[in-house]
């Protein structure tokens, strides 16, 4: 008897995420051990993250919270400074920023809806069935689109780190596990998606609007597997890298993606200020 | 393998956060210039990062987290060293990174650690020695600070509290104790006598502004020397302190105020910004130089202190002169190989650097690599003469100098 997936999959986001805090914690530990300077100058001894916190908003007052927001998508999300030396790999950032940033925002919403509004509230309605159901035509094509945005750019990393190998480049334990599990989540993902198709006989109508998910279903239906087992254990495969990833995370070389943006926004505003000094 | 625990305080919170902002994308590696002349990954902005996090890992990782810190590897730790003390301190890797990491005051405070673990470049202790026992670089008795201005006919004021200069010009240990570049201060002695502007020196009371020290690591000691300068330039009145240093400049403008939290209360120029302003209200006349002249930037005047215009104005005032640019310059601007104390602990490794760069002059047909650095002269010139490259190097202040001779004055 297999546990319910879903029961699964949201007691592994729990321990997952009460997991991650303290070890984002231990991070926030080390990094106490430097020094923070307030408003001042003045070397603060304690609570020095409430002072970095201070400082940051500090910077967005003296700035103004347009043009730190410009500046955070700029060089922040949009690394401008890749652009300028290398169009191959910011490429492949971008697409898998994007692909990563929407999937996310998708999850959460799609996570709101189903778990909170319907399945805590017993909220029903169109809006509702309208996310909730994974072969709505835009919910569909949105999720297929982004997963195949993330695809794109990882292929381009892996062809770049391990075909073009520009000179620069090198690569250490750190970087394959990072791409190994990206890997993992990706390749999982796809065939879920056609898992379910399966399982649930989804009319082709409907179906295509998972227009990767549905041509590998059609590829896999000869075989004429128990689709729901298979979907069972793709979608936890798929699940468990997701979850070593975000466990890895903080002492992964991925946990660029959360300083990145703030290193990079917080020191392009300096170098800013500092040329107009 | 020993129980050695690092000391992170000389770290921000920020540059410890920056460790982790890292991607690898070695892009800093294409730029590197003692790399492309020793290609020695510990001397990499990628490696020094991996390093630091690779200590940190041992003592506040994961693992170390759950079952114990494991303890520094003292031959990782000296390779480290090794490549952190190669660095020229330039900071072309902070230019070129996507995700903007301040890489120089982290390479700063890599050193500092370095340091605090006793691991650091044994000469490293001698100008420490030198510097706060006989306040310069060299070792030399400080009362000869005035060497450069033996010949000159009409020698520099020596202000004495509480004697009045309106403006100060701090000279600087090279260019006061090297030979080589007397005529640096000589020039801008020159200068200001032919623009009429008053000013006066500390000779013997001027000591080393600390940055060597700064730079290896050991900035603790600077502060007395900071105290020193500051307490001496408020007790002469001076409204301006002029230096031809770009590293004393820096010093004086940034790290000062820092060191000793508190505002100076005077203001501080580099030599080409107070050149930029007598040519712009017209208190000096330049005579012709036939001369195609390209401008190196000096690394801690331009990228540390954003001064890229001034010096190239100043040039392009001269009649006659050809200038042009060289392929990398501004903030892309090739390092000539001498900062960072890396002349003291591998000089063959500064030639080499410089020599890369005379060869980017040539490629341009620059007859004069102008530069606004004593330091930068004293590399090009020497790495020119041993490569037997056909360029000459001028400080700023002597092209214009000799200019103003020219033009009759």
């Amino acid at each position: 008897m297999l546990a319910d997936r879903l029961t699964v999959f949201w007691i592994s986001i729990g321990i997952t995420f009460l997991l991650f805090l303290p070890l984002l914690g231990w991070k926030i530990d080390f990094w106490s051990h430097g020094f923070v300077r307030d408003a001042h100058g003045r070397r603060v001894e304690r609570g020095k993250v409430r002072a970095m916190l201070q400082n940051a908003v500090a910077a967005i007052r003296r700035n103004g919270f347009g043009h730190v927001a410009s500046v955070f998508i700029l060089d922040g999300l949009l690394h401008r400074r890749l652009w300028a030396v290398d169009r191959f790999r910011w490429l492949s950032h971008f697409l898998m920023l994007v692909g990563f940033l929407a999937l996310f925002a998708l999850s959460v919403i799609t996570g709101f809806f189903e778990e909170i509004l319907h399945g805590f509230f017993g909220v029903e309605g169109p809006a509702v069935e309208f996310i909730t159901n994974k072969n709505t035509p835009l919910m569909a094509v949105l999720n297929e689109s982004f997963g195949l945005l993330i695809l794109i750019g990882l292929l381009l990393v892996l062809v770049r780190r391990f075909i073009l190998r520009p000179a620069q480049l090198r690569t250490a334990a750190l970087d394959v596990s990072t791409l190994v599990l990206l890997a993992l989540i990706m390749l999982t993902s796809y065939p879920t998606e056609a898992f379910r198709l399966l399982m649930e006989n989804t009319p082709p109508n409907m179906a295509w609007y998972s227009f990767l998910g549905y041509p590998l279903a059609l590829l896999l239906r000869p075989l004429n597997w128990n689709w729901a087992i298979w979907h069972y254990w793709t979608f936890m495969l798929h699940i468990a890298a997701c979850i070593a990833l975000a466990l890895y995370l903080p002492f992964s070389k991925f946990f660029h993606v959360f300083i990145s943006p703030i290193i990079a926004t917080a020191n392009a505003l300096r170098d800013e200020q500092e040329a107009h000094a | 393998m020993s129980a050695r625990r690092l000391d992170y305080s000389a770290f921000s919170f920020q540059q410890l956060m920056e460790l982790d902002a890292c991607t690898r994308c070695g892009e800093c590696i294409l730029w590197c210039p003692t790399y492309a002349e020793k290609e020695d990954e510990a001397i990499t902005p990628l490696k020094k990062i991996e390093h630091v996090r690779r200590f940190a890992g041992s003592e506040y990782g994961f693992l170390a987290r759950l079952f114990g810190p494991r303890g520094i590897d003292e031959g990782e730790l000296h390779k480290h060293s090794q490549g952190a003390y190669d660095c020229t301190l330039c900071g072309r890797c902070h230019t070129v990174c996507p995700v903007h990491i301040d890489t120089r005051p982290l390479w700063l405070a890599m050193r500092e650690q370095l340091v605090a673990a006793g691991h650091f470049p044994a000469i490293m202790s001698e100008v420490r020695e030198r510097i706060v026992t006989q306040h310069n670089n060299l070792g030399e008795s400080n009362a000869n600070r005035l060497a450069w201005a033996g010949n000159l006919e009409e020698p520099p004021r020596v202000v004495e509290p509480p004697a009045q200069a309106e403006v100060l010009y701090f000279v600087g240990c090279v260019s006061s104790l090297y030979p080589m570049a007397y005529s640096i201060p000589q020039s801008l002695a020159g200068i200001l006598r032919a623009a009429a502007v008053p000013f006066a020196v500390m000779g013997a009371d001027e000591w080393c502004c600390g940055f060597p020290l700064i730079i290896a690591g050991m900035s603790a000691e600077a502060h007395a020397l900071a105290r020193h300068n500051v307490d001496a330039v408020r007790a002469a009145g001076a409204k301006r302190l002029v230096t031809t240093c770009p590293s004393c400049y820096h010093t004086w403008r940034e790290i000062y105020p820092d060191i000793l939290g508190e505002s100076l209360g005077f203001e501080v120029l580099h030599a080409v910004e107070l050149l930029d302003e007598l040519l712009d209200d017209g208190r000096l006349r330049l005579g012709e130089m036939q001369q195609v002249v390209t401008y190196h930037d000096p690394c801690d005047l331009g990228r540390t202190s954003g001064i890229y215009e001034a010096p190239r104005r100043v040039l392009r005032s001269i009649p006659g002169i050809t200038f042009y640019e060289m392929r990398d310059h501004h903030d892309r601007a090739l390092c000539c190989g001498g900062g960072g104390d890396v002349e003291m602990a591998d000089p063959e490794l500064v030639n080499m650097v410089a020599r890369r760069r005379l060869l980017q002059a040539e490629e341009v047909g620059a007859g004069v690599i102008a530069t606004a650095c004593q330091q930068c002269k004293r590399t090009l010139s020497g790495a020119a003469r041993k490569e037997k490259i056909r360029i000459r190097t001028f400080d700023i202040t002597e092209i214009i100098w000799e200019a103003v001779q020219n033009a009759g004055l």
